[in-house]
């Protein structure tokens, strides 16, 4: 029973070991996509496309596998072939139902008995989290690469250390990819926020390596802002960035040129404001800015700035709440 | 037959939701076993609030549950097969005790396991790999309430993190610094409800920000420039009800919106007119229906998401606000 599908499934997990640059899960069956029908799924010059419906075709015995070995006497101790079909049986669940937390919890345990590396568990999540949209906006994966960094660095026994600076400015750059396959992706930006946790305690501790990383981060958030205009969760975290950075000491000479203030918000929401009034998220954008740093110059300057503004329904609104708030 | 939808078609959202998981060799059947619990506590409420709750077998169910028991940690899993999580330990509660079948658990057991989950910080993990938001919280405080062991918690460290999780718009996130999402408002709005620590919202702030989730088609989003979507009319509808601001909403506007995403042909409710429905907008629609008044409907408590008298009976109504019911 299900033996073509488990070569099926080798062939799949054996070709996510090879470097590939994207996994992508491809609506319908591979008839749609190839000619080549002796080899259920496309491979092209590092880029993996796994049609849907093989992938829902798999699921019974992959699915099985898991269920085998959660009841097999073996399993506080996975034996080399047990672990390898573990590793298989959890990757296909996980590509045909990104939400499958118990599949998740065997890779942790695997990792934790040594069976499977941080490393390995990374590269192979960062390709989950681009496979779907469905996958880029499942909490349980972003809280997966937490566990991950915390279990290599935070947390390690023999050798507890901040996870390294390069590492947090690619994570920074998954949650990017993230937010642009599922537009608004609150757990992306959550996960967002605690890389600039742990920003943050690098830059307390004096460490060269991370303050040029909040800069790279504030300048590639405003760009943001000019190319996602309905986007007020990069607002927000824009406006916490300030908020959490600001007091910091510029003493690193690639802060010098960085101009982390409130000023410099508020001033790009009116000028996006100014030519695009019918976003909502550009008017709670000034409401942040303000909120979160303002003072009694910003106070003034920021009525004329709204009186100057196209007269709409958001506007009306942003004078009531700014009134409300005594911000005017 | 065709239905209009302009009115409830309650005898299709039943038949609609005895016949989910009836085809168990169906991919969908397999596919949303990772939330079977859940989706058998949103079937089952959704059934009390249309005074139906006998449509579903109760000696299955409680079966079902049971079988979920996870020995080792103490709580459920949503599927036998499935590692407990917080999520599906607290659906599984409910069940029970909305079918009077409390006897059934260890009553200790459960407590303990969950009491297990609570951070440093104060927040709540989902299972022991450590997932925080504070979606657990509240699933901890709901829990612990519903078990009479709400004695057993530590109340201070538990406010203080979600006091930690409000936002400048008087909104709250799933962690500390995250975006205010109306789903992380009911959340922490009921946590903090049934531990009566409600003065630490900033009322008038978040009733301006419940207010803002209402859109011209009359549905409810959960943030700023997102779609409508009809779980909102609970989540937002029950935050009001709890701050007593249920009248900033336009009511009828809303009824209108959420009878027109029903399915006039298999019932069930979808999140927004022409989708596909699934048991768990049904649930949501009808009991954000329930707390507008709709006719025929059974009184649905917001902050457990259960049936209102039910929790009367268990002494922990709080002072929450709801619509007349309204003749038909």
């Amino acid at each position: 029973m299900f033996y073509n599908e488990m070569k099926t499934i080798t062939a799949i997990t054996d070709a996510l070991k090879t470097s590939l640059s994207t996994v992508e899960v491809l609506p319908g069956t591979i008839d749609q996509w190839q000619t080549d029908l002796a080899i259920p799924f496309l491979l092209v010059d590092g880029h993996l496309g796994l049609p849907q419906k093989l992938l829902y075709k798999l699921l019974p015995c992959a699915l099985s596998l898991l269920k085998q070995f959660r009841l097999s006497s073996s399993r506080s101790s996975p034996s080399s072939q047990e672990t390898t079909s573990l590793l298989e049986a959890s990757s296909i669940i996980l590509l045909a139902n990104p939400a499958h937390q118990t599949a998740l919890n065997q890779r942790k345990r695997l990792i934790l008995a040594a069976h499977w590396s941080v490393k390995q568990e990374l590269d192979f999540s960062t390709l989950l989290l681009s496979s779907s949209r469905e996958a880029s906006k499942q909490s349980i994966l972003w809280d997966h690469r937490r566990w991950l960094f915390q279990t290599e660095y935070i947390h390690n026994r023999d050798h507890p250390r901040l996870i390294p600076a390069p590492l947090l400015e690619k994570e920074l750059g998954v949650i990017l990819r993230g937010c642009e396959s599922y537009p608004r992706n609150y757990y992306a930006w959550a996960h967002w926020e605690y890389c600039l946790d742990k920003l943050y305690e690098g830059c307390a501790k004096d460490e060269g390596d991370y303050f040029p990383i909040v800069t790279r981060a504030s300048n590639q958030l405003l760009r943001w802002m000019e190319h996602h205009l309905s986007d007020y969760s990069a607002a927000h975290h824009l406006c916490r960035l300030v908020h959490r950075f600001y007091g910091l000491p510029k003493t690193h000479e690639e802060m010098s040129d960085v101009d982390l203030s409130f000023d410099q918000l508020s001033k790009q929401a009116i000028s996006l404001l100014s030519r695009y009034a019918d976003h909502e998220a550009l008017w709670m954008y000034l409401r942040a800015s303000w909120a979160v740093g303002g003072d009694q110059f910003h106070r003034e300057n920021l009525k004329a700035s709204i009186d100057a503004l196209p007269t709409c329904k958001y506007r009306e609104q942003c004078i009531s709440w700014c009134k409300f708030c005594h911000a005017l | 037959m065709s239905h209009e939808t302009n009115t409830l078609l309650i005898p299709l959202h039943v038949s609609y939701i005895e016949n989910l998981g009836k085809n168990k060799n169906d991919l969908i059947y397999h596919l949303t076993a990772h939330l079977r619990m859940n989706a058998i506590y949103w079937g089952l409420t959704a059934l009390c609030t249309m005074n139906h709750r006998e449509a579903l077998d109760r000696d299955e169910m409680i079966d079902y549950v049971m079988s979920c028991w996870d020995e080792e940690t103490g709580g459920f899993g949503a599927h036998p097969d499935h590692d407990a999580h917080i999520l599906s330990t607290l659906s599984a509660i409910q069940i029970l005790v909305t079918q009077d079948a409390i006897g059934r658990l260890d009553i200790d057991r459960v407590v303990k396991f969950i009491l297990s989950l609570q951070q440093p910080s104060g927040v709540f993990a989902g299972d022991s790999f450590g997932e925080i938001d504070t979606r657990f919280s509240y699933i901890a405080v709901n829990a612990l309430s519903l078990l009479g062991r709400l004695g057993d918690l530590n109340v201070e460290k538990t406010v203080s993190y979600i006091v930690q999780c409000r936002n400048f718009d008087g909104g709250f996130g799933s962690r500390i610094g995250a975006e205010s999402h109306a789903g992380q408002v009911f959340v922490c709005c009921a946590a903090l409800t049934i531990l009566d620590r409600l003065d630490e919202i900033d009322t008038p702030t978040l009733s301006w920000w419940l207010a803002e989730r209402q859109l011209p088609n009359g549905g409810l989003n959960g943030r700023p420039e997102k779609l409508e979507d009809v779980c909102y009319s609970f989540w937002v509808l029950a935050s009001l009800s709890m701050l007593k601001k249920v009248h900033y909403i336009d009511s009828d506007k809303l009824i209108s919106f959420i009878l027109s995403a029903q399915d006039p042909e298999g019932g069930g409710i979808a999140d927004r007119p022409g989708d596909m429905p699934d048991v768990f907008h049904t649930h949501f629609g009808m009991a954000g229906l329930s707390l507008l008044g709709y006719p025929g409907l059974v009184d649905i408590d917001p902050v457990y998401c259960m049936p209102a008298a039910l929790i009367e009976n268990l002494g922990l109504r709080k002072g929450w606000q709801s619509l007349e019911r309204r003749m038909r």
